[in-house]
């Protein structure tokens, strides 16, 4: 199943593009017009999420996180929401 | 402090233009000059980093109207630019890595510059600068954005860089950009149209009066003093090779290449 998403988080849209199957998510495009420092994490974020069940995508945000990833303006849980809805 | 002012602008290729902006920052190095660099774009659209630009721009009404697209180094929105809007950088050493500070001081000197102007501008939440409008004699209550930023940094310098609306034709902005209805949810504005603004809808000046309010402003805040001055070799080597593999490349400029070359 094809999922288009789009969340507003406070500063910035996040739009996602996935492929999930049984609640795995096969194939994934994070996009929009939001910050994100160092900017090159978005790739490892997405590779972090393929191959993920959606139950768990909480976890792998924070895990994301706690690299040391800073977002202005969008906040952990708007990336949550802009995978597995609100 | 001393600090370089760089007139450096390829208006008829925008792409050539941001190499020369990521050029900038990435030769930055310990004990290099602040650098203040002033530039337009002729009619294009500049997608953020992490756009896609299928998803942002009507493509199609680009081409019949000979607008180029391009896509920078740094996150945030598309924009629209053309030569009635005045674009700048600042680069600077960099001792931490808190971006939004960095956003902060140079809307205080943005704010600051256009008051030089007669413009009580307002600073945004994060990366913008509006002026507010009275509600009781404008239908359009609330603000219009005049001026939008984006950042980069990384251990060593900061980039910040901006776009400001001062004759841009806005018909053609809001006609090219497509914004979805989620931007607008928590807005008052709705539409594109009504969210921005140009500085010549409120003081009758040219481009030459913001770009000399700008360089007092940003000069006064920072406490540097830009004088002016021209590219060195290896910043102008780097361009050369970021443009070469990178800004000239189709697959750059349509969001779908995201790893570091050059």
């Amino acid at each position: 199943m094809h999922v288009n998403r789009n969340w507003k988080a406070k500063k910035g849209l996040i739009r996602v593009s996935m492929d999930v199957e049984n609640g795995v998510i096969n194939n994934i495009k994070i996009s929009g017009d939001f910050f994100m420092f160092p900017e090159e994490s978005i790739n490892e974020l997405e590779n972090m999420l393929k191959g993920s069940k959606i139950d768990n995508i909480k976890s792998i945000i924070d895990k994301f996180y706690n690299e040391g990833i800073i977002t202005p303006g969008v906040e952990p849980q708007d990336f949550v929401n802009a995978i597995a809805g609100e | 402090m001393d600090g370089r002012l760089l007139f450096l602008e390829t208006p008829g290729n925008t792409r050539m233009s941001l190499a020369y902006d990521e050029s900038l920052y990435r030769s930055f190095k310990e004990g290099d000059k602040p650098i203040l660099r002033f530039y337009r774009h002729d009619r294009s659209v500049i997608i953020g980093y992490f756009q896609i630009a299928e998803e942002e721009v009507d493509l199609d009404y680009m081409k019949r109207n000979n607008i180029m697209l391009a896509r920078r180094y740094t996150g945030g929105g598309a924009v629209y630019h053309d030569l009635g809007d005045l674009n700048f950088s600042v680069i600077t050493e960099s001792h931490d890595m808190n971006i939004t500070a960095m956003f902060r001081t140079m809307n205080e000197a943005v704010v600051r510059s256009l008051s030089y102007l007669g413009l009580q501008a307002r600073p945004g939440e994060l990366n913008d600068v509006s002026i507010p409008i009275n509600k009781k004699t404008d239908i359009m209550a609330g603000e219009k954005k005049i001026m939008g930023a984006a950042g980069a940094m990384r251990k060593g310098s900061k980039l910040w860089h901006a776009a400001m609306l001062v004759k841009t034709d806005l018909d053609m902005l809001s006609a090219v950009l497509k914004v979805p209805d989620e931007k607008f949810r928590d807005k008052l504005a709705k539409s594109t149209r009504e969210r921005v603004a140009n500085v010549t809808d409120f003081v009758d000046v040219s481009i030459e009066d913001v770009e000399k309010s700008l360089i007092k402003g940003i000069s006064e805040v920072l406490k540097i003093d830009f004088k002016e001055d021209t590219l060195r070799d290896d910043e102008e080597n780097l361009a050369k090779d970021l443009y070469d593999k990178k800004y000239s490349t189709e697959e750059w400029n349509m969001g779908l290449l995201r790893k570091q070359v050059a």
